[in-house]
């Protein structure tokens, strides 16, 4: 009997293999705490130093570890607040690392990193400027001599460095300046200058917000061009401005996910356990359960904040310029930077992403004009 | 010897004797004899050739145990 040879989309459906990819997450997000000893002026999560807020227990965290292991998590990325306020972090990463989890921490490295080296695999440093205007931004004196010192400290341990700036007025113009000063003492593995973006739940800085325009965001991408995209991480799927790049984007699959991992690779925790999409989404309409007190399955299969970001790829929710666009595979791009969202907007806009509108800086195919 | 198990982060469909396997943002497809011996890794049996159970681990679908 001849054997005929089958393809993958012959077999299983469009929606079989969309649900192959999201049955797990990959990662998590914990918020360990939301104390913070800076008071960044854009902060998104809106912590600030001063407001003392009630920390959940080492225990309550050390379940939470054990019922990502079993959802088949590999990385936990520690976010905040700041991380090293949380009066358990030592024990906690301890036990992250014991499990055999990837662990990421997110500091603005003002606290000494040294007792938690041997359980971290990467840090992620706050860095919004050179010496003062880091210090302006942050609202601390001395902020940046205590980062650079502690991302000596990881360099020397040879651990995974990245460097995150959020991009202000006050530093638009000096974020080369940024990577050129670090990347020329320390081995930076990656560099990440974000646009603050407006998050609903997140302090106002409209006075510091860089307008998004197609003048500013070429000045971006002359900017990432001389840094190099290698060693970029680029946020909210700005990867796109280097146009379509499986070097960049790992897509191998002959099915279509957009850059968002919301609802299909990651889970966002807050400090008091309840599960969330994306740290911008954290209203009552994304709240997705509490992983300290329900099955951690029923949240990931279940959660209704993640509903409206699967359906978004099944049902094809995009706009029809989307849809004739070549690249559509950014799926209109990031939800947070909607028009709707943008203006206050507390649900998930299907409009695309100004950012394409404006300048095609996403992955739209740069024939915006005529769509 | 070296022992290998699945990765932890790859997950699998099987239809028609055919297999869908997802594992860090790669898609692969599995079908004729390749499904054949990689429901003989899954059932844990032994009768399965070096040279595959490389090219799985190179896939990232088997990883070596602990």
């Amino acid at each position: 009997m001849e054997c005929v040879a089958k393809k993958l989309e012959d077999v299983f459906s469009k929606e079989e293999l969309h649900h192959l990819m999201w049955k797990k997450p990959s990662f998590a997000q914990i918020e360990l705490t939301r104390n913070c000893n800076q008071s960044c002026i854009f902060c998104f999560a809106n912590c600030k130093a001063g407001v003392k807020e009630k920390d959940s227990s080492l225990e309550k965290w050390k379940q939470t570890v054990d019922k990502l292991e079993k959802l088949g998590v590999s990385k936990i990325h520690y976010t905040g607040g700041e991380n090293f306020l949380y009066p358990y972090f030592t024990e906690i990463l301890q036990y992250t690392k014991e499990k055999g989890f990837c662990v990421q921490v997110n500091t603005n490295g003002t606290i000494a990193i040294d007792k938690t080296l041997p359980f971290v695999d990467e840090y992620v440093f706050s860095v919004h400027g050179l010496g003062e205007v880091h210090n302006a931004i942050v609202k601390k004196e001395n902020a940046f001599a205590l980062v650079e010192k502690n991302i000596k400290k990881a360099a020397e341990a040879k651990k995974i460095i990245h460097i995150n700036m959020v991009l202000v007025k006050s530093n638009f113009d000096h974020f080369e300046e940024v990577y050129e000063y670090f990347a020329s003492r320390y081995p930076i593995k990656s560099f990440s200058p974000t646009f603050a973006a407006i998050s609903n739940n997140g302090t106002h800085f409209e006075e510091e917000r860089i307008p998004i325009h197609r003048k500013n965001i070429e000045k971006y991408f002359e900017g990432l061009k001389k840094i190099g995209k290698e060693n970029l991480t680029l946020k909210h799927g700005l990867y796109a401005l280097f146009e379509y790049e499986p070097s960049l984007i790992e897509r191998k699959y002959p099915i279509e996910l957009p850059i968002c991992a919301a609802g299909k690779d990651k889970l966002i925790i807050k400090y008091d356990g309840s599960v969330y999409p994306c740290n911008f989404f954290l209203n009552k309409d994304y709240y997705c359960g509490n992983i300290f007190t329900e099955d951690e399955q029923e949240i990931w299969q279940k959660g209704k904040g993640f509903a409206p970001f699967r359906e978004m790829i099944l049902e094809e929710k995009i706009p029809e310029k989307c849809k004739a666009c070549q690249n559509k595979r950014c799926f209109s791009g990031c939800r947070v930077w909607t028009k709707n969202y943008i203006e206050g907007g507390k649900k998930i806009d299907y409009e695309r992403d100004i950012r394409c509108e404006i300048a095609h800086a996403f992955v739209g195919n740069g024939d915006y004009q005529s769509m | 010897m070296i022992s290998l198990m699945c990765n932890p982060k790859m997950s699998y469909l099987k239809k028609e004797d055919c297999y869908a396997i997802y594992v860090q943002y790669n898609l692969y497809f599995l079908q004729g004899e390749a499904a054949k011996l990689f429901t003989k890794v899954l059932q844990g049996k032994q009768d399965v050739p070096q040279s595959y159970l490389k090219f799985l681990e190179e896939k990232h679908i088997l990883q070596k145990a602990a």
